[in-house]
């Protein structure tokens, strides 16, 4: 249990860094840490350099996204629609977006469907999950191939649209859900990771007197909250990136998710063909200013909650329940 | 514990309690054992099949003159004649299935292993902040469409860009990175590697996560160094997920990049860029031809099946569990 | 292989033919097959089949500072009208409410409990509208589905370019011709004021199906110029020639300074200059298709050398159309191609700049002399009405009246711009739309039904002037399609696909990928790929409309 313990520390931790500078227990003949030799000095430069490298490639350009955002429509004209540096602290484009009360409306609604669907999706999802690990029981391998055959066939728009109405979800928050509560990739994932848990551990809770609810619960759930955070994150970007089923099934924009009114703001810019630029095009794309700052609002709550799931995915859960 | 027995796959969940009589069970004793199991699998798969394969049943129109005004089974059969697209022989889509192959081969064997290389290379970092600090970073491209990808790619590297109007201001040579037929697999490579890979990530860190702590410790004490316990252990214990990973790549090497292709044909042609699937859309579905993307589709998940089903043949003779086990 | 292709072709055609008769008998009856008949020359020309158009009464309750004329060029007014005339005694709804589906190309306004403007249109309505909206380029899929769900709405507008649109409206859509056709459409003294040329659109089968939304010429694409940044330069003279303007682009374009005179290749703008077809050229009741022409050819090899000499920005085919705009607006391009109805726009979009002056080219002679523009389709698309509207079916015309009432009325003003103090100031007599309103009055309700587009942009007097002049100038050379109106199912099917393989050809070629010669190829595959069919349908029903 001493294992477990360490390395729940170890993960929880947020300055779990400094800590890893302790003294290595005597055993070892190396200086390592967690086991690991530290590496070289040439080994850290080169791995700086990449991850700096890395990091500036993506940084640069979504801080001319911040930056269009937060400069003044003029400064972004004469710049050609896109700046790297503002020139002002101008948040009028984030003002006029968040004015109209649409925007706060649709992150509500974004926000429902994603934490509504991420937690029922991940309940259907690891259940089954469970279930279909377990290639001996009846029914299983069939409907093992049926998940894995619905990544390669999927059904057209207006058949999926015709199911939707008939069941009755049409204008309905849920037709954003329940259709999408399943993902065969992520059964198929998840799957793979309860396969991995020891049978011992299982087979000594059996021998114990457990029922296949306590075995899930007590102990499949506990030792894979790393996948489970990472479908879990996988779920929720899918649900909230998600536009399309909300164009198809909510007939009332009032409705609307935050990605689907965004696609409002950009969808002007669609690509046009050399000097024609009749019919569809009425009126002129919004500001660039404008555009940025609706791409920024979508991506804050996902930053936000970022952190709270990578903890997860830090080393060493597994680790002392074998032990134990 | 030493790595040899570490190293063997582990069995799947509770297979010792499957009984050694299980043959003489009748189907119905055998449902009824596994009760609680199929009642588990039972919401997932009620929801599978009715908003999947209910709603695949539709994908018949692949055989028809689809019309959306007269319903699915008032339209006309017209027998193969959506198909006509993918076997007419046409030179064009010769060219787009090359192009298709070229690109998925670059992907599968440039791309799939970045993130698997930034995974490592995140997991050997001692501190867990900078760690945390290069993963959210990393991650962010994910969540931006291509639209905008491309658009920034765009005021980047585009003619009238950054780089180029620095280039030209300092009275070097402007250099055409979009427009170049000869790179655009490179320009599209980049991309994808640009957007997904901190993305991409996550799910060998969740493996890497799973891996048993002490086995690290156990071969330290063997004096084995980091590249042996890289390759003892890490890489042993990230194969499983790999290798699933690729098997469902494979069978979508088909499909490649659709979106952020087409947003970026006009600017080095046709003949240089056009896939499958563009092509499908330049000549079957501009004009709203739903029978040919069906049927297209069609072809492509058989295509794809064969694929899954024969690699993961492949993955069980070399001893792995591939997507689901024999 | 090609030939075989062919022949499975026909045949398929001639059963789908004969089944869509079959249908048409079944939804329609006796009367529509008289003027159909189906059996002998099926969808395209039967449906072209001369019927009577309502008859055109313009509303002359409002008199404008410049008239509009035949030609489609739109009225102008300096000012809104001091008193506007409430034009409509009483509300046209019927207390119920009615459903609706439309696209839309602005953000989307807050939902009917949040927006003070919908509540009030609801109430001068006499029903509660529902409006559901779709951005612009997802409407063919939203179309389809609720189509094929068999929902829809109570009026809807058809997405443009949909598959069978006789049949479909002829399945779906109520039948307008008994409330509109010639006198009859007195009763709506609104929809009479929409022009006849923009009702070819709406009719089928010598039946009237649905309701035009009318853009008279605005929807010609013309060759704007920053003539600020010229004037500055000193060059106020429009190019007379090809020659000219190349000269003139070479002279303006500096890619040291990131500045191309040019954001696109004016592909159709040269065409102009030498005087190729508006998509056909008719001749003898014969069809040339614009790519067909000689003329097509020296305009692409001119618009090649237009690239190759580095007038026009490098990244005019990897650009989106609004960063074309951005270019245009900051100055990085000297002239760039865009409709006639973005010319207020980029006025708009520049508030701030000083001194921000555009207008635009007139069309010169590839060699002097005088060009022929393109004039736009007159018809953005057309809205129909259930056809299970049954007695609500005047109803949802009176609506579709109302929300069809002309510049200057009271009804227009609120529908444009709501209300006064709420959504809106008064500038003298022009409404100054308020940060707090503008969002709420983006409906998608101008693609319902709507009036005739004027030139309005209020305390820019010059502005609407110079437009209005150069559109007199302009215009009296112009072209117009001869199969503006016309429906080909093929055309419908196959021709956006036929015309993307040409436009990548094309595009090779303006990059210098291809020679100029590739054309013929192209060509050529166009004809055999279902060109020449559709040349053939639209022929025919070219003259079924004459007959």
């Amino acid at each position: 249990m001493t294992t477990t313990q360490y390395s729940t520390s170890q993960a929880s931790s947020g300055a779990s860094g400094r800590k890893t500078k302790a003294p290595p227990p005597p055993r070892r003949r190396r200086r390592t840490v967690n086991g690991v030799e530290p590496p070289g000095l040439i080994m850290r430069a080169i791995k700086g350099v990449v991850l700096t490298a890395a990091c500036a490639a993506v940084v640069l350009p979504f801080l001319g996204i911040l930056s269009t955002s937060i400069s003044s429509p003029e400064h972004v004209t004469r710049n050609g629609g896109f700046v790297i540096l503002p020139d002002t602290l101008n948040f009028g484009a984030y003002q006029s977006i968040l004015s109209g009360g649409v925007v706060t409306q649709a992150l509500a609604v974004s926000g429902f469907v994603t934490i509504a669907g991420t937690l029922l999706s991940l309940f259907v999802t690891s259940l089954l999950g469970y279930a279909l690990a377990r290639p001996g029981a009846f029914g299983m391998k069939a409907m093992l191939l049926l998940v894995l055959f619905s990544l390669l066939f999927s059904p057209g728009m207006i058949p999926s649209y015709l199911v939707v109405k008939e069941v009755g979800l049409i204008d309905s928050l849920w037709a954003l859900i329940v259709p999408s509560l399943v993902s065969g990739f992520n059964v198929i994932v998840i799957r793979a990771f309860f396969s991995q848990i020891p049978s011992e551990l299982l087979e000594s809770a059996r021998i114990d007197g457990a029922g296949e609810w306590q075995i899930f619960s007590r102990i499949c759930l506990p030792l894979s909250k790393a996948v489970l955070a990472v479908i879990g994150l996988f779920y929720a970007v899918s649900y909230w990136n998600a536009f399309f089923n909300a164009l198809l099934y909510l007939n009332d924009s009032a409705k609307w998710p935050l990605q689907l009114v965004l696609r409002t703001y950009v969808v002007n810019n669609a690509q046009l063909d050399q000097g024609d630029l009749s019919g569809v095009m009425e009126s002129m794309p919004p500001q660039p200013s404008i555009q940025m700052a609706i791409l920024v609002l979508s991506l804050v709550p996902i930053l936000i909650v970022y952190p709270f799931l990578q903890k997860h995915f830090a080393k060493g859960v597994l680790t002392g329940a074998v032990k134990g | 514990m030493s790595i040899e027995t570490r190293r063997k796959p582990p069995s799947p969940l509770g297979e010792t309690t499957t009984p050694v009589k299980r043959r003489k069970q009748s189907w119905w004793q055998r449902m009824w054992r596994d009760r609680m199991l199929l009642a588990f699998a039972l919401p997932g798969m009620v929801l599978l099949l009715l908003f999947h394969y209910v709603a695949l049943l539709g994908n018949v129109i692949a055989f028809k003159d689809y019309q959306p005004f007269l319903g699915i089974w008032e339209s006309v059969w017209t027998g193969l004649e959506n198909f006509d697209v993918l076997f007419n022989g046409d030179p064009d889509f010769l060219n787009a299935l090359r192009n298709t192959l070229v690109l998925t081969f670059i992907q599968t064997v440039f791309v799939f292993p970045v993130p698997i290389v930034l995974a490592l290379l995140l997991n050997s970092l001692l501190s867990e902040r900078i760690k945390k600090l290069v993963q959210s970073i990393l991650y962010l491209p994910h969540f931006l469409s291509w639209v905008i990808v491309v658009a920034i790619f765009q005021q980047m590297f585009g003619g009238s860009g950054m780089v180029n109007n620095f280039l030209r201001s300092n009275g070097w040579a402007a250099l055409d990175i979009l427009g170049n037929p000869d790179t655009f697999f490179a320009l599209l490579t980049s991309q994808v590697i640009w957007k997904d890979t901190g993305w991409g990530t996550i799910l060998f860190l969740a493996a890497l996560s799973q891996i048993d702590s002490s086995l690290y410790e156990a071969t330290a004490v063997d004096g084995a160094g980091r590249w042996r316990q890289l390759w003892h252990i890490t890489l042993p214990g990230l194969r499983g997920i790999i290798i699933l990973l690729l098997i469902l790549k494979l069978g979508d090497s088909l499909s490649v990049g659709f979106e952020q292709i087409i947003l970026q044909q006009a600017a080095v042609g046709v003949q240089a860029s056009e896939v499958l699937d563009t092509y499908v859309y330049n000549n079957g579905i501009v004009g709203g031809s739903w029978g040919v993307s069906t049927a297209v589709g069609l072809v492509k998940g058989l295509i794809g099946v064969v694929l899954v089903l024969a690699a993961n043949k492949i993955a069980h003779a070399f001893g792995e569990n591939g997507v689901y086990k024999a | 292989m090609h030939e075989f292709a062919t022949e499975k072709e026909f045949s398929r055609r001639n059963f789908g033919r004969g089944s869509l008769g079959v249908l048409a008998l079944a939804a329609l009856g006796g009367p529509l097959l008289s003027a159909c008949s189906p059996g002998a020359s099926g969808g395209g020309a039967a449906a072209q089949a001369k019927g009577t158009l309502p008859d055109f009464i313009r509303y002359e309750g409002v008199t404008p500072d410049l008239k509009g004329t035949d030609l489609g060029i739109p009225d102008v007014f300096y000012r809104y009208p001091a008193q506007p005339v409430k034009a409509l005694g009483q509300a046209p709804g019927d207390g119920k409410a009615i459903t609706s589906m439309v696209q839309t190309s602005s953000p989307i306004p807050p939902g009917v409990d949040k927006n003070a403007y919908w509540q009030e249109l609801n109430r001068r309505l006499g029903s509660d509208l529902q409006i559901s909206m779709t951005p612009a380029t997802d409407y063919p899929s939203k179309f389809a589905t609720v189509v094929a769900g068999d929902s829809l709405p109570d009026i809807f507008q058809v997405a443009r370019g949909a598959n069978s649109v006789p049949q479909l409206l002829q399945a779906k859509a109520a039948n307008l011709t008994k409330h509109l056709s010639g006198g009859a459409i007195k009763d709506y003294p609104f929809l009479a004021n929409i022009p006849s040329e923009s009702w070819s659109a709406a009719m089928f089968g010598g039946e009237i199906f649905a309701i035009p939304i009318p853009r008279g010429v605005l929807q010609s694409t013309i060759q704007y110029r920053r003539e600020d940044l010229l004037a500055a330069k000193g060059i106020t003279a429009q190019p007379t020639s090809f020659q000219e303007y190349l000269s003139l682009c070479k002279e303006l374009s500096n890619p040291k300074g990131n500045t191309w005179a040019l954001t696109q290749v004016p592909i159709n703008f040269i065409a102009q200059t030498l005087n190729v077809p508006n998509g056909w050229r008719e001749e003898g009741g014969k069809l040339t298709s614009k790519d067909e022409t000689p003329e097509m050819k020296e305009a692409l090899e001119a618009g090649r050398k237009m690239f190759a000499d580095g007038v026009v920005n490098p990244d005019a085919f990897a650009a989106n159309a609004g960063q074309f705009k951005q270019w245009f607006l900051a100055g990085t391009a000297y002239f760039t191609g865009d409709s006639y109805s973005a010319w207020p726009a980029y006025y708009q979009q520049a508030a701030g700049q000083e001194g921000f002056k555009i207008s635009a080219l007139d069309v010169p002679g590839f060699d002097g002399g005088k060009g022929s523009l393109w004039i736009g389709s007159p018809t953005h698309s057309v809205v129909a009405f259930n056809k299970g509207a049954g007695d609500r079916l005047e109803t949802f015309l009176h609506v579709a009246n109302w929300l069809a009432a002309p510049f200057g009325t009271e009804e227009y003003l609120f529908r444009k711009y709501g209300v006064e103090g709420v959504h809106y100031a008064l500038s003298g007599t022009d409404p100054v739309p308020l940060d707090s309103g503008v969002g709420q009055t983006q409906l998608g309700q101008q693609y319902l039904a709507d009036a005739p587009t004027v030139l309005y942009l209020p305390g820019e007097e010059d502005v609407v002037k110079a437009q209005y002049e150069q559109m007199n100038r302009v215009l009296p050379d112009g072209t117009a399609s001869p199969v503006e109106g016309l429906y080909s199912e093929t055309e419908v099917r196959k021709g956006g696909q036929l015309e993307k393989k040409l436009r990548s050809v094309r595009d090779d070629i303006l990059q210098g990928r291809q020679a100029v010669t590739a054309w013929d190829d192209a060509v050529k595959d166009w004809r055999s790929g279902g060109g020449d069919k559709i040349r053939a349908e639209l022929e025919e029903a070219l003259a079924a409309s004459k007959a």
